[in-house]
C-alpha cells in the first residue's frame, strides 16, 4: 500500500467502487500499445488525507493515480509547465471512451494557493465521483466533463508575481500594483491556465478553490453585470453559507478584489460562469479540515449536477402540401444553469445554442415570442442561432422544411457549453 | 482609372494657378504609382539636403569595405524584401547586431537589429532606445521613418553616446503592412484568421476592387439609420443628425461576397499589434481587433519581452498620420495611464526637440487620443510608459499639415481653416480633421488624390441602385495620400527625424555623485552626498508604484565592516530625479573606524550604476 498520508477518507478498492468497470477504449488503438495483461494485479488506490494540504508531489502522485485505476473515466494532461520546471496538471474526469468529452457541458476546478485548501478539495472531488459507490458520479460524468486543476501554480514564491493578479481583466502594471507583472499573463502558469480555458469552450461553470480572506461582498463591481448574470450570481451566493466553518460559493461579481484574477477574466473575457469557493474559517484541527474539504467537494459536484443540457422535442408535424412541413417543437435546457451567460451571449462568446437540420431545407425558422406570435428568425442556411436558454426553460420554435415525404429529418440543437441534442423527425408520407 | 477630372476643374477654381503647376507635377508621379498600394518604387530620390540632419560619414577606402559607415538610404516604400536586404547590408558593415525577435503569426520574420556607440558596457546592458516603425500595420511611412533614423545614425557612428544603444525594428507588423503595401487593405491586422461576423467561416467577406481600376476605395451606402451624412463639401462626409435626409454608412470597397447583407464585414487578418498591448487593452467584444487578451499577438509579445528585457528608456513608434509626436494617453487619463504632473516637463522637452529638428510647430504636448482624434485603446506606447517607465512617443511622420508646413496661406486658397462657428453653413461642414485634409488636398496638391464618388452598381443592376434596393458610390482618398504620403515627399516627410532621435538620446540622464565625509569626533562620521543629474531628461518617467526600489532612482551606502550605521537607511529611494543638473542631497551619521572607506552607489533605470568612494 502506497500511503502518504493518514488516512482521512476511507478509499475503496477499484474494483468495490466500479460496480460497472469503464469499457475499455476501443479496438482501433495504435498497434505498439500492448494490450493490458489480464493477469495484471489491479492497482491499489493512493490514500489520500486531507488533514492538511497535500504538497506538489502528492498532488501528482494522486492525480496519476486517479488516471491509472480508472482509464476510461480519467485522465492526466499536461496544459504547461511552471516556471520551475514542473509540470502542470489536469485531471479530466468523464466519459472518455468515446472521445466526445469535449463536446459535453464543463466544470472547472482550479486551486493556485498551496496553503488553502483548494487542492484538496481537487481531490476529493476526483475521489467522490470516481471512489464512492454510493454517489451519483455515474451519472455526472456520463452528461459533463469535469476538469481538476489542483496545483495551477505549483511554485507561489512571496514577492513575486501574484497567479491572482496576472490575468487580463482589471489587471494593473507592476508600477501601479505591485505583483501584478509587467503584462498579463506574463507567466507561465497563468498563460497556461488562460489558453486552457480558452481552447475547453465546453466549459461552462469556472471555479477557484482560494481563501475566504480574500473574499469580500460587496453586492457591486466596477463594471455592473447584465441583469440575468446578476439574478443567477445572486441565487448561487447563498450556496453552502450556512455555517461559517464551511466553504461557500461567492460569484466574481461579488468579489471585492482589485481585478487581474483568474475568475473575472472567466467571466469577462469567454463568458463562463465564474464563481470562488471560497474556504471557511481556518480550521482547529485536521478533523475539521477533512470536513472542509468534504463539504468544498460537494459543493462543486452540485453545481456539475446542475450543468446546462440542450433538449429537443417535436411537438407536431404538418404537411402543408406534399414536400413542405411545418415543425413546431421546443428547444429547453434541463440543466439549472443556463446555456451562456448574459455577458457571454452579448460579446458573442460561444455557447449560442445553434440548430442545424439533415434531410430537408429549411425555408424559415420562427421563435414564439409569447403571445405575440412567431418572429421568424432565419430562413435558406445551414445553422440557426437561437440564444441561449435560462435553466429549466425553453423556447417555442417552428420551422418551415422542404422535405421528401415520408423521409426522416435529423436536427440537432448544439450548444458548446450545453452539449449536444439529438431529434428525429419522421415525416408523413 | 478612376474619375478626378471633375475635382481638379473645382480646385482650380480654390486653388488658383498653384494648383494647376502642382496638379502637372504630381500627376507625372501618380502614373508611375500604379494607382494602388503598390510594391514597385517610383525612382528613387536622393536624400534632401538638410542642415539638421546627421551628415553622411566619408567615403571609406576600398580596401576596408567591411569598415564603410554604410551611405544613408533614400527615402521610398520598400517591400518586407528590401527591407531584409537593408539590414543584412547593415549587419554586414559590422556596425550592427541581430536580434531575434521570432516571427508574425503569417511566419514573417521581424527584423530587428541593434547599435551603438563605442562605450564599454555591452550593448544589451546600456539604456535603450526603441524605435518601432508601422506597429499599427499600416504606416509604411513609420516604417521607412526608422529605415532612414537608422541608415543615418550609421552613417556618424561616432556621433553615436557611448552609453546608449538603438533597437530598431522598421517592420514592426509584417504581415499588417505587407498586406497594405500590395492591396491598401487588411487595416492593418496580421494574419491571424478571426471569424469577425461570427457566421462560422473566417475571412470570407474581403474588400474588393469592384470596378476593375485597381484600386481598393471607399463604398460609400445609402443607410437610414447610417452614421453619416454629407458635408457642405459633397467629397467630405459629416457625422449624421436628427432630420439628416440621407444618411450613410462608409466601408471599404466591396462585394457582399458572403451574401448577408453586409459588405466587407470579416475581410482576411485578425488583430492589429497595436492594439494588443495590455494597458487600456479593450476586448475584442467591442469590435476592437485587438486579439483574444493582451499581447496574444507575436509581433507584440516578441517586441514587449525585449522591452522588459533591456533597460528601456524610451520607446518610439513612427506610425499615424497626424503629423505629430504624442506622448501616452490613447485612453482617458486615469486609473490605466495616470496624469503624472511630473513627467510632462519631460514630455515638454521632448516634444520641443521635435519640432526644432523636424521643423514642424507642435503647440505643446499632445496625448495619444488628442493626436489620432480618437481613442488608441491597448497601444504599445501606453504600456511602455506605465509598465516600464519609459519616454513613450508615436511619431507620426506624415499628416495633413507637414507638406508645406512653412507655405504661407494665399488669396487664392480654398478656405478649409477657418471654422464656421453655427448657422446652417457651419452645421454642415465636415469635422475639422477632415476639412485639414481637404485643405492640403486643395491648396497644395491641386485637388490631386480624390476620387468623386461614382454611382455603382452593387447587383440590382442599376448604378446607385443596386442590392436590396441599396444605393452605393466608390470613390475617396486614393492610396498615398492620407495614410502615407505621396512616395516623393518622403525625403521632405522624414526630415529632422535621425536629428530628433539622436538629441534624444543625447539627453539621457548623466549622473554624478558629489560626497563629502567628515569625522566629527573619533569615530562619529558625517557624510553628505549629492546626485546630481547632468542630463536634459529625468532619470525616469512613469508610476513609481509605491516600491521605492521600481523605477525610481536611489542611492545606496554600502557600510564597510567594522562601521555601523547611526541615522539613515543603506539604501534611499530618491524618485525620479529632474535633469539639466537637478539634484538631491542625502546624509548619513555613522560610526566608521580610522581607515574605513565608504563606498556609495547611485542607480536609475536609465542609467549604468555610478560608484563613488570616500574616505572621511
Amino acid at each position: 500500500m502506497r500511503s502518504l498520508l493518514l488516512l482521512g477518507f476511507a478509499c475503496l478498492s477499484a474494483a468495490a467502487q466500479d460496480p460497472e468497470p469503464p469499457e475499455e477504449p476501443p479496438v482501433e488503438e495504435p498497434v505498439k500499445q500492448p494490450a493490458p495483461a489480464p493477469e495484471a494485479p489491479e492497482p491499489e488506490p493512493l490514500e489520500l488525507s486531507f488533514r492538511e494540504p497535500p504538497d506538489a508531489d502528492t498532488v501528482e502522485a494522486a492525480l496519476r493515480d486517479f488516471a491509472i485505476r480508472h482509464p476510461g473515466r480519467a485522465r492526466v494532461e499536461a496544459f504547461g509547465t511552471s516556471g520551475g520546471g514542473r509540470e502542470l496538471l489536469a485531471l479530466v474526469l468523464g466519459d472518455l471512451a468515446d472521445g466526445d468529452e469535449a463536446t459535453r457541458p464543463g466544470l472547472l476546478l482550479l486551486a493556485h494557493e498551496i496553503e488553502g485548501s483548494g487542492a484538496s478539495i481537487a481531490l476529493r472531488t476526483a475521489q467522490l465521483l470516481l471512489d464512492e459507490a454510493d454517489g451519483d458520479g455515474d451519472s455526472i460524468l456520463r452528461d459533463c466533463t469535469v476538469y481538476l486543476l489542483p496545483a495551477a501554480d505549483p511554485e507561489t514564491e512571496p514577492g513575486g508575481v501574484r497567479f491572482g493578479c496576472n490575468f487580463p481583466i482589471g489587471w494593473r502594471p507592476d508600477s501601479l500594483r505591485p505583483g501584478s507583472g509587467n503584462y498579463p499573463l506574463s507567466e507561465p502558469e497563468t498563460w497556461a491556465t488562460a489558453d486552457f480555458l480558452a481552447s475547453h469552450p465546453n466549459i461552462a461553470v469556472v471555479l477557484e478553490a482560494a481563501t475566504a480572506g480574500k473574499v469580500a461582498a460587496t453586492g457591486e463591481r466596477a463594471s455592473p453585470a447584465p441583469e440575468a448574470d446578476a439574478a443567477l450570481f445572486q441565487s448561487l451566493a447563498g450556496r453552502g453559507g450556512g455555517d461559517p466553518r464551511l466553504p461557500r460559493l461567492v460569484p466574481c461579481t461579488l468579489l471585492d478584489e482589485a481585478g487581474g484574477g483568474v475568475l473575472d477574466f472567466a467571466y469577462e473575457a469567454l463568458g463562463m460562469i465564474a464563481c470562488r469557493v471560497a474556504d471557511g474559517r481556518a480550521p482547529r484541527d485536521g478533523g475539521e479540515r477533512v470536513a472542509q474539504v468534504d463539504a468544498g467537494a460537494r459543493l462543486v459536484l452540485q453545481l456539475a449536477r446542475e450543468l446546462p443540457q440542450v433538449t429537443l422535442a417535436a411537438r407536431e408535424v404538418v404537411c402543408v402540401r406534399p414536400g413542405l412541413y411545418r415543425i413546431d417543437l421546443t428547444c429547453g435546457n434541463r440543466g439549472v444553469l443556463p446555456t451562456l451567460s448574459e455577458l457571454g451571449l452579448r460579446r458573442h462568446a460561444a455557447g449560442e445554442i445553434e440548430l442545424a437540420l439533415t434531410g430537408g431545407n429549411v425555408i424559415a425558422c420562427a421563435h414564439r415570442r409569447g403571445d405575440a406570435g412567431y418572429e421568424v428568425a432565419a430562413g435558406g442556411a445551414e445553422r440557426f442561432p437561437i440564444g441561449q436558454i435560462a435553466g429549466g426553460g425553453e423556447v417555442e420554435l417552428r420551422l418551415v422544411v422542404e422535405a421528401e415525404p415520408g423521409s426522416e429529418l435529423e436536427l440537432r440543437g448544439v450548444s458548446t457549453r450545453a452539449g449536444v441534442a439529438v431529434l428525429a423527425i419522421p415525416l408523413p408520407g | 482609372m478612376k474619375r478626378r477630372t471633375g475635382r481638379v476643374t473645382r480646385n482650380l477654381a480654390r486653388g488658383g494657378l498653384l494648383a494647376v503647376l502642382l496638379c502637372s507635377t504630381f500627376a507625372a508621379g501618380q502614373s508611375q504609382e500604379g494607382g494602388g498600394e503598390e510594391t514597385q518604387d517610383p525612382p528613387t530620390e536622393p536624400p534632401a539636403a538638410a542642415g539638421e540632419q546627421v551628415a553622411p560619414a566619408e567615403p571609406a577606402a576600398q580596401e576596408e569595405p567591411a569598415e564603410a559607415p554604410p551611405t544613408p538610404e533614400p527615402a521610398r516604400y520598400r517591400d518586407a524584401g528590401e527591407v531584409a536586404a537593408l539590414v543584412t547590408g547593415w549587419l554586414g558593415s559590422g556596425l550592427a547586431e541581430r536580434i531575434e525577435v521570432g516571427a508574425s503569426v503569417g511566419g514573417r520574420t521581424i527584423e530587428a537589429i541593434q547599435f551603438g556607440g563605442g562605450g564599454a558596457t555591452p550593448l544589451s546592458e546600456r539604456p535603450t532606445i526603441f524605435l518601432v516603425g508601422g506597429l499599427d500595420g499600416v504606416s509604411l511611412a513609420g516604417a521607412e521613418a526608422v529605415l532612414r533614423v537608422t541608415g543615418e545614425l550609421l552613417a556618424a557612428p561616432d556621433k553615436l553616446p557611448a552609453e546608449a544603444t538603438f533597437v530598431a525594428i522598421p517592420w514592426a507588423n509584417p504581415d499588417g503592412l505587407e498586406r497594405w503595401m500590395r492591396s491598401g487593405t487588411g487595416d492593418g491586422r496580421n494574419d491571424r484568421s478571426v471569424d469577425d461576423d461570427r457566421d462560422g467561416t473566417a475571412d470570407e467577406d474581403a474588400p474588393d476592387d469592384v470596378d476593375g481600376d485597381e484600386v481598393v476605395l471607399s463604398l460609400l451606402l445609402e443607410d437610414r439609420d447610417g452614421p453619416w451624412a454629407r458635408a457642405d463639401d459633397d467629397r467630405l462626409l459629416r457625422p449624421a443628425r436628427p432630420g439628416d435626409g440621407q444618411r450613410y454608412r462608409l466601408v471599404r470597397e466591396g462585394r457582399d461576397d458572403d451574401g448577408d447583407g453586409r459588405f466587407n464585414e470579416d475581410g482576411p487578418g485578425g488583430v492589429v499589434p497595436d492594439l494588443n498591448f495590455p494597458v487600456g487593452w479593450r476586448g475584442p467584444w467591442t469590435g476592437a481587433p485587438s486579439g483574444r487578451w493582451p499581447l496574444s499577438e507575436p509581433a507584440a509579445r516578441a517586441l514587449a519581452d525585449l522591452a522588459i528585457e533591456r533597460r528601456t528608456a524610451a520607446m518610439l513608434v513612427f506610425q499615424g498620420n497626424h503629423g505629430r509626436i504624442a506622448s501616452p494617453g490613447g485612453v482617458p487619463l486615469g486609473d490605466e495611464v495616470p496624469d503624472l504632473p511630473a513627467d510632462r516637463v519631460a514630455f515638454e522637452h521632448v516634444t520641443e526637440r521635435f519640432n526644432a529638428a523636424t521643423g514642424r510647430a507642435q503647440a505643446g504636448v499632445r496625448r495619444l487620443a488628442e493626436a489620432r482624434g480618437e481613442e488608441r485603446p491597448g497601444a504599445a506606447i501606453d504600456w511602455s510608459y506605465v509598465a516600464l517607465g519609459a519616454l513613450s512617443f508615436e511619431v507620426a511622420p506624415w499628416g495633413p499639415r507637414v507638406e508645406g508646413a512653412a507655405r504661407k496661406p494665399k488669396a487664392t486658397d480654398a478656405r478649409y481653416g477657418r471654422e464656421e462657428a453655427g448657422g446652417e453653413h457651419g452645421e454642415r461642414q465636415a469635422p475639422a480633421r477632415e476639412r485639414e485634409w481637404a485643405s492640403w488636398l486643395d491648396n497644395t496638391r491641386g485637388g490631386i488624390g480624390f476620387i468623386d464618388w461614382q454611382p455603382i452598381d452593387l447587383g440590382g443592376g442599376a448604378p446607385g441602385a443596386g442590392l436590396n434596393g441599396v444605393a452605393g458610390w466608390i470613390g475617396g482618398w486614393e492610396p498615398r495620400t492620407r495614410v502615407n504620403p505621396p512616395p516623393e515627399l518622403l525625403p521632405d516627410v522624414l526630415r529632422g527625424m535621425s536629428s530628433f532621435v539622436l538629441e534624444l538620446a543625447n539627453g539621457l540622464p548623466v549622473l554624478d555623485v558629489e560626497a563629502e565625509a567628515v569625522r566629527e569626533s573619533g569615530d562619529v562620521v558625517v557624510l553628505r552626498a549629492r546626485l546630481r543629474n547632468r542630463g536634459a531628461l529625468p532619470t525616469g518617467v512613469g508610476p513609481l508604484g509605491g516600491e521605492p526600489a521600481r523605477g525610481g532612482a536611489s542611492l545606496t551606502l554600502r557600510v564597510p565592516e567594522g562601521a555601523e550605521l547611526l541615522v539613515g537607511e543603506e539604501t534611499v529611494a530618491l524618485g525620479h530625479v529632474a535633469g539639466r543638473g537637478a539634484s538631491t542631497e542625502l546624509t548619513w551619521l555613522l560610526l566608521a573606524p580610522e581607515g574605513a572607506v565608504l563606498a556609495l552607489e547611485a542607480r536609475a533605470p536609465w542609467h549604468a550604476p555610478v560608484e563613488k568612494v570616500v574616505r572621511p
